[in-house]
């Protein structure tokens, strides 16, 4: 009865336990899942500033390359130019050298270009076709007038120039940023330039490198994740181990206390008889034999003044063992029913400790044996607690049945089971509810000072 | 005490110390040894200290102990009783007629253990025997084997 109810108990425990788990790991699920989205976005946006950063460095990088390289390369025209108008055979020599100065390794089209100032090409190394052509007039797609722009921007201060060409490795017709410079001592512009695809790259090679960034924190967040949710998980099930061991040793203590309890009592009840009622009877055996051996002796009238102490001992035994058996079980309980044995001892209850003792009976039914013997000792309990501790005045108890079950109210007026003098009472209180309980009762308690009143109520059913 | 009237040839009473925890064991067993002619119980006690002084003053023949003495136990009242005149005889008189009890009180240097279960006689025998210089056992405890 008392292992499956603490097992009932137990299982609630563990569900519940369960939920505070399971509450407490959602909102650290709920909080990983933010986390893992918080620093993606984070490092989406710093990823963008990051390509913007590293383009515009990179870019300003090589517009200082290319304009280095083209300051190289018109030194390197200047010295095979005599002034004048029209390029000369020198002219060509020096520009077939720059064919050959392809420079930088990322692409192949870092090359050097080289126009007249009225717009023919002299060298292109990739479209050797146009070479000797005029592109005075040659136009992109958006109807631009590339190489005149050129030619504008290699006199001007602003040597740079944003158009689109066909890149030569692709074939394709893509955005380039181009450096131009008049060399005067040929009259030839010379230029170079940078295909911006090649931005394409520096941002996809940071996407893939912070890519990889945000996989490697998303992983490493998930490993912590995993390693809290396993922490919970482990520290709830030990705690669960640790309170169903102590759950087990309670259940053990109390077995042992109840077994110690019996040992206990039977050993007064031994002890009790050794003492008490063999001495008694040794002593009455005593007596009665004094009793013959003076009538033996002739004196008839002292063995009769023995006879009369003998038979007084004998009744002082009788009353002894009644006593005795009183205190293990009242011996009316079986012979007269519960109502009357309350009515007795409420009665005796009175006598002994001169409190007023009011005892109602209403009419109760047959109970069953283990209820009955239940509800006695519910009131022995109480009453005991009331004689022993309550320091009242009055005491009543009534106990009736009706269509839904029986009741059993004990109340006093005394000093109250309050958290200053709550010793052991706790142990009583425990075993009273027990006791209704396991019949499917109810057993309720209160106390106050000058109030203090169990009920215990059994169903009709289990009557 | 009190010189028993009826039994004036007999020479000296055999002087008796009755020591048993239980006042109602004392005032029956004191009642019957009385009666017995040629017994007189010359002091009571319940308590082994007043034992030991009673037995020192009152010089009794035979020191009647029970298991339950006050301050101490029989077996151990009896060693002390010995232990201050070695010609007293300490006679068992008790309900405990278990094995362990008779070899504790015979080890302890008693001289008859006897049952207050036993015929009121067996009571007289046993201080007879022991005054003669024997060791007398209740013969409801034959059982026991003794080493």
């Amino acid at each position: 009865m008392l292992k499956s109810k603490i097992n009932a108990k137990r299982k609630a425990q563990m569900r519940l336990r369960l939920l505070v788990i399971l509450l407490a790991s959602l909102p650290l699920l709920v909080a990983i899942v933010w986390m893992v989205w918080m620093v993606r976005d984070l490092i989406t946006d710093m990823q963008k500033d990051e390509v913007v950063a590293v383009q515009s460095i990179v870019l300003q990088a090589r517009k200082e390359e290319l304009k280095h390289f083209v300051q190289a390369g018109s030194k390197v025209m200047a010295h095979y130019c005599v002034p004048g108008n029209r390029p000369t055979r020198l002219t060509y020599e020096g520009s077939e050298l720059l064919r050959h100065m392809d420079f930088g390794d990322l692409t192949d089209d870092n090359y050097f270009f080289i126009y007249t100032m009225d717009g023919v090409n002299v060298m292109h190394p990739r479209l050797r076709e146009i070479e000797g052509k005029n592109l005075w007039d040659f136009k992109d797609a958006a109807g631009n007038l590339i190489i005149q722009t050129l030619l504008e921007h290699a006199r001007s201060a602003d040597h740079f120039v944003s158009y689109d060409w066909n890149r030569p490795s692709t074939g394709r017709i893509e955005s380039k940023l181009g450096y131009v410079e008049y060399v005067p001592e040929c009259n030839l512009m010379i230029g170079t330039g940078l295909y911006l695809d090649y931005m394409k790259e520096v941002k996809a090679y940071i996407e893939s490198q912070t890519d990889s960034a945000i996989e490697r924190t998303r992983d490493r967040i998930l490993l912590i994740a995993l390693a809290s949710l396993f922490l919970v998980a482990a520290g709830g099930l030990s705690l669960n181990i640790h309170e169903q061991r102590l759950a087990n040793q309670k259940l053990r203590t109390m077995a042992q206390q109840v077994v110690e309890s019996q040992e206990a009592e039977r050993t007064r009840v031994a002890r009790e008889l050794h003492d008490g009622v063999s001495q008694w009877l040794a002593a009455t055996k005593f007596t009665f034999e004094t009793a013959m051996m003076q009538l033996q002796q002739g004196k008839a009238e002292k063995s009769e003044n023995t006879l009369d102490l003998g038979v007084k001992r004998l009744r002082e035994v009788m009353h002894y063992v009644r006593e005795m058996s009183h205190k293990l079980r009242s011996a009316m309980l079986d012979d007269a029913g519960l109502g009357a044995t309350l009515a007795q001892e409420g009665r005796e209850l009175g006598e002994r400790t001169g409190m007023d003792v009011v005892v109602r009976v209403g009419s109760i039914p047959n109970l069953q044996k283990d209820v009955e013997n239940d509800l006695y000792r519910t009131f022995q309990e109480a009453t005991v607690n009331i004689e022993k501790h309550a320091k009242a005045k009055n005491v009543e108890i009534a106990i009736s049945a009706d269509n839904k079950g029986l009741w059993m109210h004990i109340s006093d007026n005394g000093v109250g089971i309050t958290d200053g003098n709550r010793t052991r009472s706790g142990i009583g209180m425990i075993n009273m509810r027990e006791r209704i309980e396991r019949h499917g009762g109810e057993f309720e308690f209160s106390s106050q000072t000058g109030m203090t009143r169990i009920t215990a109520f059994i169903p009709r059913s289990q009557l | 005490m009190q010189q028993d009237e009826d039994s004036p040839l007999k020479a000296e009473p055999v002087r008796i110390l009755l020591v048993d925890v239980h006042a109602i064991s004392r005032d029956s067993s004191r009642m019957l040894l009385d009666t017995m002619p040629d017994f007189e119980v010359v002091g009571e006690t319940g308590d082994h200290n007043e034992a030991m002084r009673l037995a020192e003053s009152l010089k009794p023949d035979v020191v009647i102990v029970s298991m339950r003495v006050e301050g101490s136990n029989g077996p151990d009242t009896t060693r002390d009783l010995i232990k201050l005149d070695p010609s007293i005889k300490v006679i068992f008189w008790t309900l405990f007629d278990d094995p362990e009890h008779v070899n504790n009180a015979l080890k302890s240097g008693a001289s008859a253990y006897v049952l207050k279960q036993d015929p009121a006689s067996e009571v007289e025998r046993a201080i007879e025997k022991v005054l003669n210089g024997f060791t007398y056992l209740s013969p409801t405890l034959k059982f026991i084997v003794q080493d």
